[in-house]
């Protein structure tokens, strides 16, 4: 069996076999990050041709120290971050999200609840929700964080919690701990 | 003390609670509970990234228009097509790529791999487009075999069935016979392909004009092609050679009427043909 780095030579070289090889493997995980930074569905086709066309371009620079799936990807969440800034669809990275009251959700509001992350962080910011997914989902470092979205690591941090609070929220059925009744905001010292 | 604020619980894992801040959550439940369910979102978002991605989700760019993309890029540079030595996993995978009609590049365009990027083609005429390529697709491999035919017999009389074998042979795929089902499969898949892109190429750059009267034969010899295909599957309804045929045949008729359509005027309506 060929392996990834023999492939990967020839897809270098613009071989179509070794590229369609490549795309034919690692697609469904590219998708999957795509899908889940892009938040849209829509989006998310819009700009999957172009993060492919950067893995490819990219190439070269995978030296073999890490395994080809892991390089790919790191690849494709950067690629898939470098699409949607053009757009300016992380354009609220550095603003903050609505200030949670840390209320409990009132039953009018449960059928905005969400089922499950991808779907509870779909309805977080843009700059909100792609912090959550870097650091929670994806293991991310603030610094690291900092430098894809060109913010500070303090940004970082303040964007992360303020998605886990309200994603806490939205995940309420999820996570199963919320306290019916509760309002917090007004608890007395 | 009043409760912890959300965000400051949401970072239980950053910054180390202080001694009032332990000393609060010790007497409250509420605080306790509001920590642990942040604790338990990380713990599901962590398992989130673990998780396999789903391999039978359509593709978000197939590989056709991916590969138009990629030689436009310089990237691509072979034009290699033949998937006879990829592995029944990765042909079902690549198929999945190809049946995702909405998966195509922005803009209401639709770019085909075997086009240049020049020819794209407006998402409206796409499915017009696909039934004149299996149109012409088919009617190629009617040509084909009726040009094989004539190459392999120095007398004009028509091939008897049972000579399609002999006349396969006589072109040279198989000299020696298949090893396996698969591997006939993956010939037969092969050429069908191959048929499909000059096919196209022929589509897409003969400019002959024709009447509607080659629309008018085609119709009547395409709907020959379905009885006797049609009778035949009332025998053998399983099986994917006549399956195929029906199914082209069905799909050219559909193409040939609306070209035949294209050639009238635009107040005349098909009636008959």
């Amino acid at each position: 069996m060929e392996t990834d780095a023999a492939i990967v030579r020839r897809a270098i070289e613009g071989d179509e076999r070794a590229m369609r090889l490549l795309w034919n493997q690692h697609a469904p995980h590219v998708d999957a990050v795509v899908r889940r930074f892009a938040g849209d569905p829509d989006l998310a086709e819009d700009i999957a041709q172009e993060v492919w066309i950067q893995i490819f371009r990219a190439l070269p620079s995978w030296r073999g120290e890490a395994k080809f799936s892991t390089w790919i990807h790191r690849v494709a969440i950067n690629r898939t971050l470098n699409a949607m800034r053009p757009v300016k669809r992380l354009a609220a990275t550095e603003t903050g999200i609505e200030e949670d009251s840390a209320m409990v959700e009132q039953d009018a509001e449960r059928s905005m609840l969400a089922r499950t992350i991808d779907e509870a962080a779909r309805k977080l910011s843009p700059g909100a929700r792609t912090v959550f997914l870097l650091h929670d989902v994806e293991g991310y470092t603030h610094e690291e964080i900092a430098t894809a979205l060109g913010i500070t690591a303090g940004g970082s941090k303040s964007q992360l919690f303020k998605a886990r609070a309200k994603l806490r929220r939205l995940l309420a059925p999820l996570i199963d701990t919320v306290t019916s009744g509760l309002d917090r905001s007004y608890a007395a010292p | 003390m009043q409760h912890l604020e959300s965000a400051r619980l949401a970072a239980f894992d950053h910054d180390p609670f202080t001694v009032d801040e332990l000393a609060h959550l010790a007497v409250c439940a509420s605080c306790r509970t509001e920590r642990d369910a942040v604790g338990q979102l990380v713990a599901l978002a962590a398992a989130e990234g673990c998780h396999r991605p789903d391999a039978e989700a359509p593709r978000l760019a197939p590989w056709e228009s991916l590969a138009v993309a990629l030689r436009r890029e310089g990237l691509l540079t072979t034009g290699e097509h033949a998937l006879g030595e990829l592995t029944p996993e990765v042909r079902a995978s690549e198929e999945r790529g190809r049946d995702v009609p909405d998966a195509a590049p922005t803009g209401g365009a639709v770019v085909l791999p075997w086009r240049s990027p020049a020819a794209e083609v407006p998402a409206s005429s796409r499915a017009w487009f696909i039934s004149t390529r299996r149109a012409v697709a088919v009617m190629a491999l009617l040509a084909g075999g009726a040009a094989m035919g004539r190459l392999s017999r120095d007398d004009q009389t028509p091939l008897p069935i049972n000579a399609a074998g002999a006349v396969a042979q006589q072109v040279g795929f198989a000299d020696n016979g298949f090893a396996s089902v698969a591997q006939a499969t993956d010939v037969l898949n092969r050429a069908q392909r191959d048929y499909e892109r000059a096919s196209l190429w022929l589509a897409a750059n003969d400019s002959t004009e024709r009447g509607s009267d080659v629309y008018r034969a085609r119709l009547a010899a395409l709907d020959q092609m379905m009885a006797a295909s049609r009778a035949a599957l009332r025998e053998a309804p399983q099986d994917p050679v006549l399956n195929h045929y029906y199914i082209a045949a069905y799909t050219a008729r559909e193409a040939t009427l609306q070209q035949l359509g294209g050639t009238l005027p635009v107040d005349k309506v098909i009636e008959r043909y």
